[in-house]
């Protein structure tokens, strides 16, 4: 579809001057397909109001007009996406915080078919349906009427389309993200005059400093005073002194496009930079965003403040917006948000910038001042430039389609009277920005005279400047930005004076904060007056939670979800207070405030994830055998972080095949596996084998030197939490094996005993699993494939019995030599130094497979430990089981060990705890299920408790048939008996055996 | 001995990786530590190995020292990290050991346990900070300073050996990831001084 040109004068209510935009460049966009061109500078939103658009969004809820409201992160309804292109689309991006680039494309949000014909907002007139507690109240239907079934899939996704924000992409982000680690003496939040002065004088003093702001530009207010005047220059040119000034001072480094999004334990501050999104055509080198985690000594808190709106019948209409906002579009951006306002305030702010509008061509229809008194000095001005002001009146309702057109006033001697107009600001009063304070842990207390929150105590380390501590005017920022700054410098003693220090007296009060007051909306209001524009919550909502009961703040949030928006209330916050204070007449210091949370303003979750995705997602482990066993046709899984070798396919073998095989070759003749993965800690040290006899159940040190011993580790509670081998290689020096996925874990145990528990023992914990890469050689061949490889080892059964260790050398390198076994077969573990384990597994590999053998995985390893029932922890076990459960030793009576007395425990010894067997089913081709639900009779009633569950289950090829291993409730005592385990094609029957299925007497052993 | 001969050389955990590298920021290439000894021991005992094979103990807790022998870095308050200049392990460990005498220490050859890098360039400080969260700046982290520490999901020892260039040991396994995420580190600093030159 094309679409006409605009035809009407481009940037109609752009200035003939003023502004910081830059009028030599022009540039293009789109809204909604509509061509239009602002300036280099301005934002999305003021490039609209250039060009006369207001209405840029339907609401949440009820699909009502919305126009631009502010001109900060605090926008509540101005929600649009931007398409960069078909996988770049960022939605609910707020378009007072969109910098302008050549061809940027806007469009609006939650209407259809377009913005100004929205078939949603037919949810307008059917307001009274949607109440308060909407969800809570239709969500539970009852029972008779099919439960909640239509609700959860007809009506409830049909609401959750239509009440919504913009669509979140589906395709993968094709941009990348950067993270960013920084340390400061001082972090600056917030680069306005009592920032910028904070951080100068912070550096001057001899602190390292970071400063963050969130706009492009650093200024703050000071970017919507053109007129000021600060030490006797135009504001604008003290500015850009300053921030030079920064820029040349190497302690400090400046980040505009930052926010502070959150404070973290021990000052960690989460700061989200935006790096490109402000660019026509980004080098796609550069990230998009880059997370910084800035640990900072002190902070100095310089956020200013946020205007409220004023709560009226009809408040939402586009061409309705803060007072200040209009300031700011006007001083920094030299666009005219209207040509006939309404002021309407409860603060004296209105009255300077009703005059300078005046002045700029603006016809100011009326103050209309909703306070009873006003002090005469702020009327005098404004008569005196000949503005009309009503006080004590109130507006009682708006007129206007996709724009304002009127507003209806009621007259304090309840006159009505209708004045037409295209614009309306509203000065409520200013909100001190405390987020950050909240989150470090500051208390709030609220101000009645002052009618803000304010810190109610000071916080250690945190220091505030300006509009957010209530300092008011320029002079006020700019002194407390010097005392913050120096305070925090100081603080971290920082006070060499290393530069020139900062004097700065200014001399303009451009904008003065007086007393406001939070709206008093009346109870019998007709219509309805918005308190948080972003979630649709009127003051109706806040009225009939209260009359239905609620009194708690955070409840009253939650029902009405009044500040659960995106922007969490920043512009409805107090206001919805207010309402919540007269419905409940109690003061707003007793209501309290909700929690403040981070983020400050959305963060992506592309710039939390970094570079964390795709291949750096998580470290991909791989074992030092992995490139030869790539090429014996290994296929591999994921065991934690390692990729480890499931099985080895030949000519296009499936999974089960190949098992099979493996099995069988293992049992017959010889089988090659990579156990490089498994933990090893080397434990040396006089009381070395003392240690050991405490972690493991097992004894230690009544191990022969030359000898191993499997060993069990028991968690302080006294269930198994690992196993392995313990090798005694001297009198004092041990090889200890953990499992693959306890190795961290083990050893972190390990030393937490011995620095805390046992610092009476003389020994050291170094970790050597990627010292050694291991390969395992297993079979009744096994022998003669390792034999001629050996050096000085006589691998004899005499010389080298099951469990004995052995060191020397195999190919030429050294070796640690292990006679164990996993498979029940004769086996060998050869341990080699990493960079050689290739080499010793191609030569084992090839000798195997001379002989019939051949490399076998994971899965085939499973199958041949469970027909010896041995256990994997973690598999066969679930951190609730102990050695007993597993039939495993207990350990000697004498000895103490870690989780010893836990066994003790009368529930550790009851009949019926789980204990591990051997099932054997009744059908020869079906493997039972793993994890599945063991009963005692063929039908359980529904609610019967199961007995136990299937913990590993395979076909065994050594046995011809299905079998598992399980625990069952007193399962060695139910040895013999028939059981039942439902499974998926119909109840299977069982019996309980003896967890040894293959060759119970250990025979195989030698070979 | 008669096992003097040097064993068949190992094949290196960076075999096939390609080591990042990007003018004005920063390049990373494989160091080549001919042994590594991890001794445990009192600090007098370990002074007095160390000693003996020509290394010199460091003057602290996280700090390192190297001679012509090798270097010594001072990992906790009785372990540290031996790099010796020329190997075998063996020969090295024994002079170690018989210089303790009846003392009782660890000492372990954990040669292939690890490998090394050295990172080196003008923003080797920035590319750094892209993923550890120590502060790396010369005053806070000085030349001969050296510990253990992270850089994203693994774990490092982290030396500064010059102003702008660091020695880093990562378990091996762990190599391709640490070389990989420091390539999207350098990649994204190079990325940063062409936009700050532009």
């Amino acid at each position: 579809m094309t679409r006409k040109r605009e035809t009407h004068t481009p940037q109609r209510f752009r200035a003939s001057s003023g502004g910081r935009i830059d009028r030599s460049e022009p540039q293009s966009f789109t809204f909604d397909g509509r061509h239009l061109t602002g300036y280099a500078g301005d934002t999305l939103a003021s490039a609209l109001l250039a060009n006369g658009v207001h209405m840029v969004a339907r609401s949440f809820k009820y699909h009502r007009p919305r126009g631009i409201l502010t001109a900060g992160s605090e926008e509540p309804n101005a929600l649009v996406s931007i398409r960069r292109d078909w996988r770049r689309v960022t939605p609910n991006v707020r378009a007072t915080e969109v910098e302008l680039y050549e061809g940027l494309i806007a469009e609006s949000q939650n209407r259809w078919p377009s913005l100004a014909l929205d078939v949603g907002s037919v949810n307008d007139r059917l307001a009274p349906l949607f109440p308060a507690g909407f969800y809570y109240k239709t969500f539970m239907g009852p029972q008779a009427l099919g439960g909640n079934r239509a609700w959860t899939h007809l009506f409830e996704p049909a609401i959750r389309r239509m009440a919504g924000l913009g669509r979140a992409p589906i395709d993968a982000d094709p941009d990348h993200y950067a993270s960013r680690y920084a340390h400061c003496d001082v972090l600056v939040v917030g680069a306005g005059p009592a920032g910028l002065m904070a951080a100068l004088v912070a550096a001057e003093v001899g602190a390292s400093v970071i400063i963050a702001d969130e706009q492009a530009e650093f200024g703050g207010s000071l970017l919507a005073e053109a007129e000021a005047t600060i030490d006797g220059q135009p504001a604008w040119d003290w500015l850009s002194a300053i921030i030079l000034r920064l820029q040349g001072n190497d302690r400090v480094r400046l980040l505009p496009r930052t926010t502070v999004f959150g404070c973290y334990p021990d000052h960690l501050f989460g700061l989200a930079e935006r790096i490109t999104d402000h660019m026509a055509d980004p080098d796609r080198g550069l990230p998009r965003e880059r997370l910084w985690q800035v640990r900072a000594r002190e902070v100095v808190l310089a956020t200013g403040s946020i205007e409220r709106p004023l709560v009226f019948r009809d408040n939402d209409r586009p061409g309705i917006m803060l007072a200040g906002a209009a300031a700011t579009y006007r001083e920094r951006y030299g666009v005219l948000a209207g040509t006939r306002a309404v002021i309407a305030t409860a603060c004296d702010s209105a009255y300077g910038l009703a005059a300078r509008l005046a002045r700029d061509g603006v016809r100011v229809e009326r103050i209309v001042d909703f306070r009873a008194r006003v002090a005469p000095a702020a009327t005098e001005t404004a008569r005196a430039d000949d503005l009309a002001v009503t006080v004590g009146a109130s507006i009682k309702a708006t007129a206007g389609r996709h724009r304002v057109a009127a507003v209806g006033l009621k007259h304090l001697d309840g006159r009505g009277e209708r004045i037409e107009c295209d614009l309306v600001l509203m000065a409520g009063g200013f909100t001190p920005t405390l987020h950050l304070f909240s989150q470090l842990r500051g208390k709030l207390a609220w101000d009645e005279a002052r009618q803000t929150f304010r810190p109610a105590a000071p916080r250690d380390h945190v220091h505030l400047a300006g509009g957010c501590d209530r300092q008011s005017g320029l002079s006020g920022a700019i002194a407390g930005g010097v005392a913050a700054g120096e305070a925090a410098a100081r603080a971290n003693g920082r006070d060499s004076m290393t530069g020139r220090r900062a004097v700065v007296v200014a001399s303009a009060d451009a904008a003065t904060t007086a007393d406001a007051m939070t709206a008093a909306p009346a109870a019998s209001l007709k219509g309805r007056a918005f308190v948080d524009f972003q979630n649709d919550v009127t003051t109706k909502d806040l009225q009939l939670a209260a009359r239905e009961g609620f009194r708690a703040i955070e409840h009253i949030k939650r029902y009405t979800t009044t500040g659960m928006a995106t922007d969490q209330g920043k512009t409805s916050n107090v206001n919805a207070l207010g309402v919540v204070s007269a419905a409940l007449r109690q003061g707003v210091g007793a209501l309290g405030h909700t929690t403040f949370r981070a983020p400050f303003t959305p963060v992506t979750f592309g710039t939390l994830a970094g570079e964390a995705r795709g291949s750096l997602f998580d470290p991909v482990r791989r074992t030092p055998v992995d490139a030869s066993a790539r090429s014996a046709g290994a296929v591999f899984e994921d065991v934690g972080q390692w990729q480890r070798a499931r099985y080895f396919t030949r000519g296009g073998e499936n999974m089960a095949v190949a098992v099979f095989r493996e099995c069988r070759a293992v049992r017959e003749r010889v089988g090659v596996f990579d156990a490089s993965t498994l933990g090893k800690i080397e434990v040396v040290g006089p009381d070395a084998a003392t240690f050991l006899d405490r972690m493991y159940v097992n004894d230690i040190s009544g191990l022969a030197v030359g000898r191993c011993r499997y060993a069990v580790m028991l968690s302080e509670a006294g269930f198994v939490m690992d196993d392995g081998i313990v090798a005694r290689l001297a009198s004092d020096r041990f090889h200890v094996t953990t499992t693959t996925g306890g190795a961290a874990r083990v050893l972190a145990h390990m030393e937490d005993y011995l620095q805390t528990e046992f610092t009476d023992l003389e020994c050291w914990l170094t970790s050597v699993t990627e010292q050694w890469g291991v390969v395992a050689v297993q079979g009744p061949r096994a022998r003669e494939v390792l034999a001629p490889l050996v050096d000085g080892v006589d691998l004899s059964g005499a010389a080298l019995p099951h469990m004995g260790f052995a060191a020397g050398r195999i190919l030429g390198v050294p070796m640690r030599l292990f006679r164990v076994s996993f498979t029940g077969e004769l086996g060998f573990e050869i341990n080699v130094p990493s960079g050689h384990a290739c080499v010793l597994w191609d030569a084992l590999l090839a000798r195997a497979e001379a002989i019939g053998g051949g490399a076998y995985g994971t899965e085939a390893m499973h199958v041949l430990r469970a027909e010896k029932g041995f256990i994997i922890v973690g598999q066969d076990s679930d951190g609730t089981v102990t050695p007993a459960d597993l039939g495993l030793p207990t350990g000697a009576r004498k000895r103490e060990f870690v989780g010893k007395r836990s066994l003790a425990r009368p529930d550790m010894v009851l009949s019926d705890r789980p204990q591990l067997v051997g099932l054997e089913s009744s059908k020869a081709s079906v493997v039972l299920e793993e994890g599945a639900q063991i009963t005692d009779t063929a039908t359980p009633r529904p609610g019967t408790r199961a007995l136990g569950h299937v913990t590993s289950a395979y076909l065994s090829p050594s046995l011809g048939r299905p079998i598992a291993l399980a625990l069952i409730k007193n399962g060695r005592g139910r040895i013999g008996e028939t059981l039942y385990v439902p499974m998926p094609g119909g109840t299977l029957r069982v019996s309980v055996v003896a967890p040894g299925f293959y060759d119970p007497e250990g025979a195989r052993l030698d070979g | 001995m008669a096992e003097a001969t040097s064993p068949p050389e190992g094949i290196s955990a960076l075999a096939g990786l390609s080591l990042p590298s990007a003018s004005g920021v920063a390049h990373l290439v494989e160091a080549t530590i001919a042994a590594r000894l991890v001794l445990r021991a009192p600090v007098e005992v370990a002074a007095r190995m160390l000693a003996a094979s020509g290394l010199e103990n460091p003057t602290g807790i996280n700090r390192a020292i190297r001679t012509a022998a090798g270097s010594s870095l001072q990992l906790g308050p009785d372990e540290w990290l031996v790099l010796a200049a020329s190997g075998p392990a063996g020969e090295l460990a024994a002079a170690m050991a018989a210089a303790a005498g009846a003392a009782s220490h660890a000492l372990l050859d954990v040669s292939e346990r690890s490998v090394a890098m050295t990172l080196e360039g003008p923003r080797v400080e920035d590319v750094l900070a892209a993923g550890c969260p120590l502060p790396l700046e010369i005053q806070a982290f000085a030349v001969g300073r050296a510990t253990r520490t992270l850089w994203a999901k693994a774990e490092i020892v982290l030396w500064r050996q010059e102003p702008r260039r660091f020695h880093i040991e990562v378990a091996r396994s762990f190599a391709p990831y640490l070389v990989g995420s420091l390539a999207q580190a350098i990649a994204n600093e190079a990325a940063f001084v062409a936009q700050q030159r532009a």
